[in-house]
């Protein structure tokens, strides 16, 4: 809160590239798929929520990669 | 739009109308009339259920028109929640000093009531404007 970037989290992520690797998997069908709001799988892929470490493993299950592959830590340009 | 964002966003409209209503006519009243001469119980009563009723049909129509998107609580929203109600509850704790000191210095009850009223509503509009800049900035 309080800061001006437009995104709020740190975290980066590849679900958009992954989702197309995926048979062009629709934000609705991963939505559907780890039972939560479309709307939330579009404001992760956004940066503008980071979920719960037990919805990234389930993200990272369902692309059957490994957790580091889906997200990562943006480099200190996101921290000032 | 969730269903729970719309449920954020038909709140603080029925919110805005409902008691915007209310405070103008009885604050106008308080202008030229003694306070002890107002019959605002039946009008805030009133409004109350009016308001209550606004907010059960909004989310009603918001089932209907996307039943699949009303099934889901997910931890986004279940955050957004705590953290409008974190914000909302500061906001009605400073917010009921007013009708405390009010009764402390023996101040007309009708004072008393509106400043509680008012606290409830601050309250709770703080925790839906909360809610919306959450769903719409990000968390």
């Amino acid at each position: 809160m309080g800061r001006k970037s437009r995104r709020s989290t740190r975290v980066q992520n590849s679900i958009r590239e992954l989702r197309a690797d995926h048979a062009g998997m629709t934000q609705a069908d991963l939505a559907s798929v780890l039972g939560v709001s479309r709307q939330t799988v579009i404001a992760i892929e956004q940066g503008k929520y980071s979920p719960s470490l037990e919805m990234a493993f389930e993200i990272a299950e369902v692309f059957g990669v490994d957790l580091d592959v889906v997200f990562r830590l943006a480099d200190d340009e996101g921290k000032k | 739009m969730s269903f729970h964002e719309k449920i954020a966003w038909s709140t603080l409209g029925s919110m805005l109308i409902v008691y915007g209503f209310y405070f103008y006519t009885v604050l106008s009243a308080a202008a030229d009339t003694p306070v002890d001469e107002i019959a605002y119980q039946g009008l805030m009563v009133f409004m109350i259920v009016v308001f209550v009723v606004m907010v059960v049909v909004a989310a009603v129509v918001a089932a209907v028109v996307d039943p699949r998107e009303a099934d889901v609580t997910d931890e986004r929203d279940r955050s957004i929640d705590r953290r409008g109600s974190s914000v909302g509850g500061a906001v009605l704790g400073a917010g009921i000093l007013v009708p405390l000191v009010l009764a402390m210095v023996d101040a007309e009850t009708f004072w008393i009531a509106q400043a509680i009223l008012a606290a409830l509503v601050l309250g709770q509009v703080a925790e839906e404007v909360t809610k919306v800049v959450a769903y719409r900035r990000g968390l």
